[in-house]
């Protein structure tokens, strides 16, 4: 049953500033508040109370236009998990310990509520561990029990689905907490949907990983830019850092020179699906094939081949055995110095530096902005690593970012490590 | 049994024992089931001025009037002024049965401070100690508004007094539970906030009550009270 209460003890702790919303009492689990530009129209709340002051903080707090600007490349839903995070955390209604009795026992039947039903979930569908659905609600519980003063280990075994994501939880919250909150969904959206929104002029989304795959039309980059301050009398742009270690390092890509032909790199005819000529031989078929032109083009098509070269890697062996494979593919390989890192472009188009530059260091660093160029590259795209990232603040996320792009079919990843072809 | 879920009546004389009411809160209304020993409970507790409301009711019968005493025409305090000169509580029952002619005079009785000026020409001041316990069957939003937010605490009676159970025993108690709501109004009503219980709450918190009891005290249940925690939050 709906009804509409006007007597609503809730509203009435609204500043005016705010507006005068309607409150609607639901009998199901209807939680939900309608905020237009600056003013809350609407609170739909259901009759229990821990929803009731979840609505009520995103009455008094949620500022919508200050939402939008800071989460308008990510998923709504990361942005909503972020925003319900920094309520719990900041807005709690009452100080550490003096929530009352009545309201902490309702934050307990949530919370255990809450739980019961994402471990069930990851109980029937083990593929849900690790995943958005999984991980969303449990950062979110994280963030409740700090406002509410409860004590929550995230590292607590089998709560989330490992160890970095458990860091990652930790890391979101604390930036979170210090009003970082645009890195922080920023960072989420990386880390499980791949890439982030890009912005069109219109104001609508575009590329998306999984679905319907757009190429963005605006010339803006899908992937640089965020964990980026901008000054706004300089208009300069400056590394976000986070517990000193930077959020989106800066790498320098190096075209070494590519002096050397590799001997199988040919370029001959094949057929394909379109071209300048007809391949008469396929018209002879009863049933026409699809690639019935033919155009010169390289015998083997290429990919983008990219090697974690921090110092876990080992020697330079395989990269020669990959090469002539895949004699046109891109090949680069990447490490890390500080708080900035290097991408060398060893071979392309057929072909190669004559010999290796050694990285200034064996960090990994940059294995965000690495990944960020590997998906600008040309499909099929392998990346050797060990998945051992870390040296940057989003490193944690970017471990969960490969394994989402690797799960989409985006990137193949080899683990050298264990010898692999 | 916790504050938040003790009885109308202990609650009562809590209030009452601790101070609370008449220094803290002086404006009270118990509602509820008849036969509950509502209006029993306040006058044996307070030992209160008592009047009970008609439709009827002159407002001599309130305030008091001039009576030939002696030979002579003399001022008789009614119970409100002999409440208010002596500094005692003044009890109304039935306070839903006010009639229209008492009004604006009960509007003054309940006042903070209380005071009225009698056709005498004299000015009576409510005396420390004075306040007005009112009691009434059904729910508190029959009542006027400038009464209803006048009162800073409401009491359900949706239970038998601790006397009554004692009276009836514990088998015969037990079956009046049952049959206490028979043929009765439900008695479903959440109190809205209002400035007066922001002010109730205030004083309420300077006797030293706690904000969760407090919620209790002035009448906030279900929703309503968790609402009105949230409301009132530091933060």
């Amino acid at each position: 049953m709906i009804r509409t209460n006007r007597n609503s003890v809730l509203v009435a702790g609204v500043p005016r500033s705010r507006g005068t919303p309607v409150h609607i009492e639901h009998d199901d689990d209807t939680a939900q508040t309608m905020i237009v530009g600056s003013k809350v129209t609407e609170v739909h709340t259901p009759q229990r109370p821990f929803e009731r002051i979840h609505e009520f903080m995103h009455m008094k707090h949620t500022n919508s236009p200050k939402m939008e600007r800071a989460f308008r490349r990510v998923e709504w839903i990361v942005g909503q998990i972020v925003e319900d995070c920094r309520l719990h955390m900041l807005h709690w209604p009452w100080k550490i310990r003096h929530t009352p009795k009545l309201i902490i026992a309702d934050v307990r039947r949530h919370l255990d509520e809450e739980r019961g039903r994402i471990d069930n979930a990851r109980k029937l569908n083990p593929k849900l561990a690790g995943s958005w659905q999984d991980f969303a609600p449990r950062v979110r519980q994280l963030a409740i029990c700090e406002g509410a003063g409860f004590i929550a280990d995230p590292f607590e075994p089998y709560y989330f689905a490992d160890g970095s994501q458990a860091h990652l939880s930790h890391k979101i919250l604390k930036l979170i907490r210090e009003g970082h909150e645009k890195v922080a969904a920023e960072m989420l959206q990386m880390a499980f949907f791949g890439a982030l929104i890009p912005v069109r002029p219109s104001g609508k989304g575009g590329m998306r990983i999984r679905g319907d795959i757009l190429s963005a039309s605006d010339g803006e980059s899908l992937y640089d830019g965020w964990g980026i301050d901008i000054d706004a009398r300089s208009g300069k742009r400056e590394t976000v850092y986070f517990d000193d270690e930077p959020v989106n390092p800066p790498m320098d890509i190096i075209e070494l020179p590519h002096e050397i032909r590799i001997n199988d790199a040919k370029v001959g005819r094949r057929r394909t699906t379109m071209g300048p000529r007809l391949h008469r031989p396929s018209l002879r078929k009863v049933i026409l094939p699809q690639r019935i032109f033919t155009k010169r083009a390289r015998i083997e098509p290429g990919g983008t081949i990219l090697i974690d070269a921090s110092g876990s890697m080992g020697g330079w062996e395989n990269v020669s055995k990959w090469l002539e494979e895949a004699p046109f593919s891109t090949v680069a390989y990447y490490a890390g110095h500080g708080a900035r890192g290097q991408l060398f472009v060893y071979a392309r188009k057929g072909r190669r530096a004559a010999q290796f530059a050694e990285p200034d260091g064996g960090d990994n660093t940059v294995d965000g902005p690495a990944i960020n160029w590997l998906m600008k590259e040309r499909a099929p795209r392998i990346m050797v690593t060990d998945r051992g990232f870390c040296g940057a603040a989003d490193s944690e996320a970017q471990v969960l970012r490969l394994a989402t792009l690797e799960a989409a079919g985006e990137i193949e990843v080899r683990d050298y490590s264990h010898q692999s072809d | 049994m916790t504050a938040m879920n003790e009885a109308w009546d202990r609650t009562f004389k809590r209030m009452w024992e601790t101070g609370i009411v008449p220094h803290y809160i002086n404006r009270l209304n118990i509602h509820g089931y008849s036969r509950t020993g509502k209006s029993t409970l306040v006058h044996e507790l307070t030992k209160s001025e008592r009047v009970t409301f008609h439709e009827a009711m002159p407002l001599e019968d309130l305030i008091g009037g001039m009576t030939l005493v002696d030979g002579s025409t003399r001022w008789v305090d009614g119970p409100a002024a002999r409440a208010l000169r002596r500094g005692t509580i003044l009890q109304i029952d039935e306070l839903n049965d006010m009639p229209p002619e008492v009004r604006t005079m009960v509007y003054a009785l309940m006042d903070s401070p209380a005071g009225i000026t009698l056709p005498t020409g004299e000015r009576l001041e409510a005396a420390p100690g004075y306040g007005v316990i009112t009691t009434m069957n059904p729910a508190p939003d029959c009542l006027p508004h400038p009464i209803f937010d006048r009162i800073d605490c409401f009491l359900k009676a949706d239970t038998l007094s601790e006397g009554i159970r004692k009276a009836l025993g514990p088998v015969l108690a037990s079956k009046a539970e049952n049959v206490l709501a028979y043929n009765q109004a439900p008695l479903v009503w959440e109190r809205p906030a209002t400035v007066n219980s922001l002010l109730a709450l205030k004083a309420l918190r300077s006797a030293g009550v706690n904000d969760e009891e407090a919620t209790h005290m002035l009448g906030f249940r279900g929703m309503g009270r968790s609402d009105f925690l949230t409301m009132i939050a530091e933060r």
